[in-house]
């Protein structure tokens, strides 16, 4: 701790009293007069509360855990995206059923059928022209606004889900928060390089998990040199068929072997499934990596 | 970090605190830890008889908690509530021996928030939000990851959105049906979804939830488009320009399409608004680069709050939606008071929003459970008289005069030589004052002095002596104290409206000090409070115990503090109480000070507010409160001075308001600081060591969070500690850095 400065000057003004022995202090010069702004800067943890602050009474994280990246927070708003639309089809897909009753005039719930998780089988479009149906003599705001709901549901949310994928794809993106403090940062390998050595560097390995058969082709570019590879999702050709998202990149703990999992959901449809291989750092693509599923 | 003994020949530093409110009080409590080993010995000089400032409270008649204004303490009040759990837990009292033994006795989490607005049929709408408690509780040490990252934020904000979307409720009122019994529509179901099964009702179920389907999909949507959007714009020399300028169109699009579909509907419209909000927010944030800029939110304090929303998409119906409103009337955010001027800095509204919105713990509101200066200062007091904090109650600064700058050594910098106080009383047998009565078996600051430890008690009493009154200048004294012989160093802790002043020499001298005084505006305010005999149930007021802004002016904020009514002293207690509050706009001429006239006026005036706010406005919150339009039902008001036993009649009239509580804020050390655009540059920090004796205190300095609120104040007083012994740690003042 710095002391505070004695003045060795005395003053006009000292005299009597109770501290006329003392000279004057001077406060020590500050570190610092302003607050830390910067963002590349103030991320830190708080430990310096000493052991008069107060013992937490819960749980003591606050906002996100840490090493959470930007990524799983974009990842997060998608998982919400779909949560909400979830929400919303479950209670669209209750008046529908109540609609169709009432329509019908009985609690005849027949037309439905349903797959092996209790799930209706009923598709968005479905759904909604049979309600359309329903009701068409309505007209006016419901009519609107089923157009509107089945124009933003066959257009607008795939762009935004091409959008968000843009954006975990974009170099940007990951250069501008990959490197925080609190990023999540790849395991380096064990020789304590940054990166892996060229020449010890083995092609990835691509692990399957599915019930179903598939075939796996792994292209890379001759001129690929050592790389992290990652892989975001895989599309097929058809836009309208879900990707394969659950595509993850593991470091072989023992050999540093880059492998990369695919897990292909029971009810996907049969296809071929392509993605880039990019390299984690730069996002530079370094290939491709085709999945085929077959019936 | 080495700490320093003191020895017992080495006499302690003695620190002059002046004002004894959250940002000196912080400071004091900060200089006495015990860790100093008495290195400081700390005197505090108080107008008046109480602590407090701003935070003040006193107890009236029946015991009752008469505060300065309407205090609720935020969630992410994280130094507040460190401190102040440190000073319960030394004080060390026990269930059985205090009503608040546990700072958890002493306040109550609140999650309700509201917001009053203009349905689309120019009625008064409210609606409430409940907001999920927040992990841990506000203080709580934050051991594993630091709050204020970018990507915390960004998390926060997606739960908001959630929340938003699937969380609000909507009340509408209909003043003209209300008091004629109408009862309101068959509630939906917690999914909406209306259990009547005619086909009229179900078509609208239908309607409704389709509404809600656009609503949903097209924020995702947005939320999706606009971080997309400020990716590509920040990206050097894109190659996607026609990408980006058909994602701006669409954004366009889709804000006009659900524009649209809102419209008509003021539930959806309410969330929208906020959804448009928020996306606005994290449009602007990426724009504007803010993530990476170094001076962090503060690079757009120069814009006013809706300017820059407004630059970033937000759309005015949500630039002038109950939200935005509600912001600006619990901050006071109006210049001058006028609420044709509502002025916020973009950078800090930003902050604070983030802050309130994103951080909290526990609860997003804590409402105390007694006075302000019940839960707070009478602890704080007690726990610094242990620690050998002396007192000087009725201490009025008059002049800080500084060193001749002829006398300074070359290296020397100026200094404060004297401070000039008019002592307003003395006391009885020359001891320190003994502030704090007992109410309810809870140490409490009484509304008045005690009159009788004061010499010639009666007199002052008998010639209504205002000490707290700046018009009212009378004393019975002056005191001189002197540097090395009463203080080492000061802490000036007034509030800003104060400094023109007391601190004459420095403004003539310091370009600094006069740009700061001249450009960090404060606002007067108005409060009042009521005890009524009926529950809010009975009122008309059907939702939970709530804090509400945006309502009509000039009280535009509520809150509902029956909680308070147990620690109050009545024979038969009120059934409920409600404070009311909002910015009092000052006259075009600001009144001299030999004006002692000025406060009563301005009493009278915000008499006449309330009453009227009464009669005509407070309906749209408690439809049953009136018997008809413009008639409120005076006799609900609970006269404290009258017996237990008797009704006011029916015909009870507004007279019967004076046995009610209100207070128009108009003394300088009663304003309320704002952060206006333009202005915060120039607020100065209490590290600044200009003048190296001395350093300022308050929620008016440059403290990290530049806005009116006992958090900022707390900062400040912490800051200030630091600027003298370097405790706490920068590091450990919470929020201080911060984007």
């Amino acid at each position: 701790m710095t002391t505070p400065k004695r003045s060795h000057e005395p003053r006009s003004g000292d005299r009597g009293h109770v501290m006329a022995e003392r000279k004057r202090l001077r406060r020590p010069d500050p570190a610092r007069t302003g607050p830390i702004r910067d963002g590349a800067h103030y991320l830190r943890d708080s430990q310096s509360w000493g052991s008069a602050a107060p013992q937490a009474e819960g749980a003591a994280s606050n906002g996100s855990g840490p090493g959470e990246t930007m990524e799983d927070v974009v990842t997060q708003g998608v998982k919400l995206g779909y949560k909400v639309i979830d929400e919303y089809l479950r209670q669209g897909q209750r008046v529908a059923e109540r609609l169709c009753r009432a329509a019908n005039g009985t609690g005849d719930d027949s037309h439905k059928q349903r797959d092996g998780n209790g799930n209706l089988e009923s598709s968005v479009d479905d759904l909604l022209d049979r309600v359309r149906r329903s009701y068409k003599d309505l007209g006016g705001e419901m009519e609107d606004m089923l157009e509107r709901t089945i124009h933003l549901y066959k257009d607008m949310w795939a762009v935004w889900m091409d959008g968000v994928e843009l954006v975990l794809r974009s170099p940007l993106f990951v250069s501008g928060f990959a490197g925080t403090e609190n990023g999540y940062r790849h395991p380096p390998p064990r020789d304590g390089s940054s990166r892996a050595d060229a020449s010890s560097t083995p092609p990835p390995i691509v692990e399957i998990s599915s019930k179903r058969p598939a075939r796996v082709a792994l292209r890379l570019t001759p001129r690929s040199g050592p790389f992290e590879p990652r892989v975001h999702a895989l599309h097929a050709a058809d836009p309208a068929i879900r990707p394969l998202t659950e595509v993850s990149v593991r470091l072989e703990p023992d050999t540093v072997v880059p492998i990369v999992q695919v897990r292909i959901p029971d009810d996907q449809p049969p296809g071929t499934y392509t993605g880039a291989v990019v390299d984690r750092e730069s996002n530079a693509p370094q290939g491709t990596l085709s999945v085929s599923v077959l019936s | 970090m080495r700490r320093r003994r003191s020895t017992p020949a080495e006499k302690p530093i003695e620190v002059a605190i002046i004002g004894g409110g959250c940002a000196s009080i912080a400071t004091a409590f900060e200089l006495t830890r015990p860790a100093h080993k008495g290195r400081y010995h700390v005197t505090i000089y108080q107008l008046g008889w109480r602590l407090g400032g701003k935070g003040a409270s006193g107890r009236g008649p029946a015991g009752r908690i008469q505060e300065h204004g309407l205090h609720v303490w935020l969630g992410f009040y994280e130094n507040a509530f460190r401190l102040l759990r440190e000073c319960y837990a030394e004080l060390g009292l026990t269930p059985g021996t205090s009503r608040f033994s546990d700072w958890r006795d002493a306040f109550v989490p609140d999650s309700h928030i509201g917001m009053a607005d203009c349905s689309s049929e120019g009625d008064w709408l409210t609606w409430t939000a409940l907001f999920p408690p927040g992990e841990g509780l506000p203080g709580d040490p934050l051991t594993t990851h630091n709050p204020f990252s970018i990507s915390s934020y960004c998390a926060r904000m997606v739960d908001l959105l959630r929340t938003l979307l699937l969380g609000v409720e909507t009340r509408t009122t209909r003043g003209s049906q209300a008091y004629e019994g109408a009862e309101p529509a068959s509630p939906p179901t917690d999914e909406g979804i209306s259990r009547d099964t005619s086909p009229e009702a179900l078509a609208a179920s239908m309607l409704r939830l389709l509404r809600y389907g656009v609503l949903a999909t097209t924020a995702g949507l947005i939320e999706g488009l606009s971080i997309l959007e400020v990716m590509f714009k920040a990206a050097p020399a894109s190659p996607q320009n026609v990408l980006v300028r058909f994602l701006e169109t669409l954004a366009a699009s889709i804000r006009s399409q659900c524009e649209a579909v809102v419209a008509s509907d003021d539930e959806i419209r309410c969330k929208w608004e906020i959804i448009d909000l928020v996306v606005a927010i994290l449009v602007g944030a990426v724009r504007f680069g803010l993530l990476y800029d170094p001076r962090g939110l503060d690079a757009i304090n120069e814009y006013e709050c809706r300017e820059w929303l407004r630059m970033n998409g937000a759309s005015e119906r949500s630039l002038n939606s109950a939200f935005v409103r509600g912001l600006y009337d619990l901050a006071l955010a109006y210049e001058d008071g006028d609420p044709r001027r509502p002025r916020l800095a973009a950078g800090q509204a930003l902050r604070g929003s983030l802050r309130m919105f994103f951080t909290y713990r526990g609860s997003l509101f804590w409402k105390m459970r007694a006075g302000m200066g019940d839960v707070v200062f009478a602890p704080y007091y007690e726990v610094l008289k242990k620690r050998g904090v002396s007192f000087q109650f009725f201490h009025r600064l008059e002049h800080v005069k500084l060193s001749d700058p002829a006398a300074l050594a070359p290296d020397e910098r100026p200094y404060v030589e004297e401070l000039r106080f008019d002592v307003q009383a003395r006391i009885r047998g020359g001891g320190e004052y003994r502030p704090l009565v007992e109410i309810r078996g809870t140490p409490c600051w009484p509304s008045n002095p005690d009159y009788p430890q004061l010499v010639n008690g009666p007199r002052l009493r008998r010639e209504r002596w205002d000490f707290e009154s700046h018009w009212d200048r009378r004393k019975v004294d002056t005191r001189t104290l002197r540097v090395t012989r009463d203080f080492d160093f000061v802490v000036l802790g007034v509030s800003i409206g104060v400094i023109p002043f007391v601190c004459q020499e420095i403004l003539a001298q310091d370009p600094r000090w006069r740009t700061m005084v001249d450009r960090v505006k404060t606002v007067a305010s108005q409060s009042f409070q009521i005890w009524m005999r009926e529950d809010m149930a009975e009122l008309g007021w059907s939702e939970p115990p709530v804090t509400l802004s945006g309502f009509a002016k000039p009280f535009d904020t509520w809150a509902d503090m029956g909680q308070c009514v147990p620690e109050e002293n009545w024979k038969v207690p009120p059934k409920s109480v409600a404070y009311f509050c909002g910015a009092l706009p000052d006259p075009a001429v600001e009144p001299v000070r030999t004006d002692v006239g000025y406060p009563s006026r301005r009493y009278e005036e915000v008499r006449r507010n309330a009453i009227a706010f009464l009669n005509e406005q407070v309906h749209h919150l408690w439809p049953k409160a009136v018997s008809g339009p413009g008639r409120f039902r005076w006799e609900l008001l609970v006269d404290p001075h009258e017996r237990a036993s008797s009704r006011p009649s029916h015909q009870a009239d507004e007279t019967r308001f004076a046995s009610q509580y209100w207070r128009a804020n108009v003394n300088p050390t009663d304003r309320y600081v704002l952060a206006l655009p333009g202005s915060l540059q120039h607020r100065i920090s209490p590290l600044d060591n200009t003048y190296d004796n001395l350093t300022i205190s308050g929620d008016w300095t440059d403290c990290g969070f530049n806005e009116g609120c006992v958090e900022a104040a707390v900062m400040s007083g912490r800051l200030a500690a630091h600027a003298i012994s370097q405790s706490p740690p920068l590091e450990d003042i919470i929020g201080y850095d911060h984007p």
